[in-house]
């Protein structure tokens, strides 16, 4: 009993100091008021409206599915920054740091948390678009975030797809060669695709091995050094900036077009 | 005994078996409008979606794969560190797809009593974001890492030899979440199965909202509220993708044939794949004659076989079975949903051409890339 | 009126433009944000008339005086020149940028390479020496010598050579390719492609990569494709 009495002392201490009152401004969210508060004053939290229909937070019609894509695009970003640490996107030097991930770095499970992270992603972000069709949450007003996220779904895949080449293993460059080739068979900007031949003039030809999609995907003929470099940029920079983009679209428009889809 | 079970599913999975197979059971599980929807009835199908359903496709899943774990063959496929997520994602999806339509089927009855969807009556109370959805977040939050943590601590991330640009591996896969599209390499050229298609798989899905204009069904689950297209697309989803990961996963090997599961991957296995286009059946086999030595004579059978496949065939199907789609679409509608459906059916339509009749190329102008 | 009245003036007439206080919540009002300005305007003591009033007052204001109007001509040439401009500069950036992904200068291995004496090669074989290195198969036949390039054509993976069927079989998608370099089954969409090949004053073989000779094409006649042995 006593030992309660001195909890309750100290935690109303604690609360009541101006380090916490500056950090925390609604105090411990007990009444219906401070627990609204909460989730309008903070920054992260006001991603949530205040109040929700009760179908809302259950598991049965949401599946966790959205946010565990988005908890896990989190998870992705601090282990792949991590990774960047001991990386050289180098032909010399990559496979190698791959390797010493796991022989020589502490904790070496960081490359695996990212790969199985990265297919979790993929597996979240395809079961989310399930559900979305499922319960028909596309239908006006959504119509455009369904858009937003199938944009978000092919950059989610094109993350995995220059991740990929990285650990610079056959693996790696044989899956790039395939799709760097299928890119090279585009029509007409590709030397492979139907219709390039048709942009010539006499004997010139526009679209040659070394000015194609492929070639600019690359940055070379074939999947060598320029490439690596190409997908490490992409993949660490470029491509998480575009996502961030559709991703703030994406969440906005889930609240402003009515919060998260239920019956009318 | 094993053994001949065994022989048997090796047989039976062959994807020229099983391909058909799925589709005809696809037509009677997902009825697609209300003749097959009292077949299914009848039939009594719909309790795939009960309890006991569920449990009978989990059960058969998973005994599946206890079963296959004592073949060595099998092991190899199925424990290789990246196929391990591809076995997750056959047990999400089944298990997830019970879950939906159960609460569809839930609904649905409550909805032909007169009553409102499950979703409505929760939907009654409003509760507060501060705590009940943040403790939810944060379980599920802690679930996920602990998974992710167990997984990337039992298994490692998959690395093979340093880079060689000279020797290919036999087979040599994308990763497995491209798989389908590469399953559609076999039957189409990179220009379309790699480029054109997913486009129009992109597209598509961008103009689902657009197409079904159906007001029903937004915001619960449902099936017959909106049975057309989630029959539709459950056909995209489990039959060619799903399906055809699993294909490109557990049943290509070493030249890219196909194996059993219980197969060994032989890697001298003689499949014959001589194939034959379109314009040498008909010049060659039917007429009897050399092939045409200008282009688009030679290739105008295709030409017109194409023709009527996109340009007929809309035409007959509004006056026909799409009769009452084509009325509540519009015309403007009507068009882009017929297009995206008869390209949707071009592949297994292809599919069928290559295993049945060992067409190639309905239009084949290698001169020029342009080979459909 | 001297110089230094002048900007006296002038500030006076600026500070007259702003507006008084009160009206700020008018905007706002107007804005349609009803309950936050209508608590505000109880406690500045603004009406709703008087609010009616105001905005009536303010709306001349706001429209362009007579003689600034711009016919419609006018209008239109000056738009379609604005966004012509727009575009134009968009669409010279976006070429500039697209130009930039291809580099002026390659650095990648020399593309021909010398192959030893047509003597080297026994007829009937498929020599794999210079797969590794060069990504290509000389192959001998009864009257002359190609160089074949490993890359299948579907999807640019290596085919392995497999003497005792005869063929190249590719195992990413299942090519299989004659061993004089013609599609037969699987998804290739045509031939493997030769390289042009020639022999040096002292008639030692050089292969030369960046000219391709392509059957489908009907190139593979050309004399520069082969050596005659």
């Amino acid at each position: 009993m006593s030992e309660n009495n001195a909890w309750k002392k100290f935690q109303s201490f604690v609360v009541n100091t101006q380090v916490w009152r500056a950090i925390f401004r609604t105090g411990i969210p007990t009444t219906p008021r401070q627990r609204m508060m909460v989730v309008l004053n903070g920054v992260f939290l006001h991603l949530h409206p205040v109040r929700l229909p009760k179908h809302a937070v259950k598991v049965k019609y949401t599946w966790c599915m959205g946010g565990l894509s988005f908890f896990v695009f989190l998870v992705l970003t601090i282990t792949g920054i991590l990774l960047m640490f001991y990386y050289r996107p180098t032909v010399e030097y990559a496979y190698g740091d791959i390797i010493d991930l796991r022989e020589q770095v502490p904790l070496g499970i960081m490359r695996e948390i990212h790969r199985w992270g990265a297919h979790l992603m993929v597996i979240t972000v395809w079961l989310h678009m399930f559900r979305v069709f499922m319960t028909g949450s596309y239908k006006p007003p959504r119509e455009f975030n369904w858009a937003v996220g199938v944009i978000l779904l092919v950059l989610t895949m094109l993350m995995s797809f220059t991740g990929y080449l990285l650990p610079w293993d056959q693996l790696a460059i044989w899956a790039i060669t395939v799709g760097s080739n299928m890119a090279g068979a585009t029509p007409f900007v590709g030397t492979g695709g139907p219709g390039s031949s048709l942009l010539a003039i006499g004997d010139v030809n526009f679209v040659t091995s070394t000015s194609d999609a492929k070639f600019a995907m690359l940055g070379g003929r074939f999947v060598g050094e320029a490439a690596l470099l190409r997908f490490y940029v992409l993949h660490c920079i470029g491509l998480p900036f575009v996502m961030m983009i559709f991703m703030i679209v994406h969440f906005w428009r889930v609240r402003k077009d009515g919060g998260i889809s239920g019956p009318t | 005994m094993i053994e001949a079970i065994k022989a048997f599913i090796n047989k039976f999975t062959n994807p020229q078996i099983l391909f058909p197979l799925l589709a005809v059971v696809y037509v009677f599980v997902f009825p697609i409008n209300k003749f097959f929807l009292r077949i299914n009835e009848r039939l009594g199908i719909y309790k795939l979606w009960t309890n006991a359903g569920g449990a009978l496709m989990i059960g058969t899943l998973f005994s599946f794969f206890c079963f296959g774990m004592t073949d060595a063959n099998f092991r190899k496929i199925v424990t290789k560190p990246d196929n391990v997520p591809i076995v997750g994602l056959l047990f999400l999806v089944v298990f997830f797809l019970w879950f939906a339509m159960k609460q569809a089927y839930e609904n649905d009855a409550r909805i032909a009593a007169g009553k409102r969807p499950n979703e409505a009556e929760d939907a009654k109370e409003k509760i507060l974001v501060w705590p009940d959805l943040v403790y939810i977040e944060l379980i599920a939050l802690i679930l996920c890492s602990v998974l992710l943590l167990v997984w990337a601590m039992s298994l490692h991330a998959p690395i093979e030899e340093p880079a060689n640009p000279s020797v290919s591996p036999n087979p040599s896969k994308a990763p497995w979440y491209f798989l389908g599209l590469q399953e559609m390499l076999v039957y189409f050229d990179p220009w379309l199965a790699g480029v054109v298609f997913p486009t129009v798989i992109l597209l598509g899905l961008m103009s689902i909202p657009f197409i079904d204009n159906n007001t029903k069904g937004s915001g619960y689950y449902t099936f017959k509220d909106r049975q057309m297209a989630v029959s539709m697309f459950m056909f995209l989803w489990l039959v060619l993708w799903i399906f055809l990961i699993s294909v490109g996963t557990f049943l290509r090997g070493p030249n890219w044939n196909f194996f059993g599961p219980f197969e060994y991957w032989d890697s001298h296995k003689l499949a014959a794949l001589t194939n034959i286009n379109l314009s040498e059946y008909v010049y060659m086999i039917w007429m009897k004659r050399e092939l045409p030595t200008n282009i688009l004579l030679r290739e105008m059978w295709g030409f017109l076989v194409l023709g009527i496949y996109f340009g007929l065939m809309p035409l007959l199907f509004a006056k026909t079975f799409l009769k009452n789609v084509f009325k509540n679409l519009g015309p403007l509608r009507y068009s882009v949903f017929v297009i995206l459906l008869l390209l949707t059916l071009s592949l297994p339509i292809k599919m069928l051409l290559r295993w049945a009749f060992n067409v190639k190329y309905i239009i084949a102008i290698p001169e020029f890339f342009f080979n459909i | 009126m001297s110089d230094k009245n002048k900007p006296q003036k002038n500030k006076s007439q600026k500070t007259s433009k702003i507006p008084p206080r009160p009206t700020a919540p008018t905007q706002d009002a107007a804005g349609g944000a009803d309950q936050a300005s209508n608590s505000q305007n109880k406690q500045i003591g603004v009406t709703p008339q008087e609010l009616q009033k105001k905005s009536a007052v303010a709306t001349p204001i706001v429209r362009a005086p007579e003689g600034e109007n711009v016919d419609r001509r006018t209008f239109i040439k000056w738009a379609a020149l604005g966004w012509t401009a727009f575009a134009a500069v968009i669409g010279g950036y976006g070429t500039l940028l697209l130009r930039y992904l291809f580099p002026n200068v390659l650095f990648e291995p020399k593309q021909s390479f010398r192959a030893g004496y047509p003597d080297d090669y026994t007829v009937g074989e498929v020599n794999e020496n210079f797969k590794e290195t060069q990504a290509v198969w000389i192959v001998r036949d009864a009257e002359k010598i190609y160089a074949l390039s490993t890359v299948c054509t579907h999807l640019g993976c290596t085919p392995n050579w497999l003497e005792s069927e005869g063929k190249y079989k590719c195992p990413c998608h299942g090519s299989g390719f004659y061993k004089n370099g013609i599609n037969f089954e699987g998804p290739a969409p045509r031939p493997l492609e030769r390289f042009k090949i020639t022999q040096a004053p002292d008639g030692e073989i050089i292969v030369d990569k960046t000219k391709k000779f392509q059957q489908e094409k009907g190139e593979w006649t050309d004399p520069e494709s082969f050596i005659l042995v």
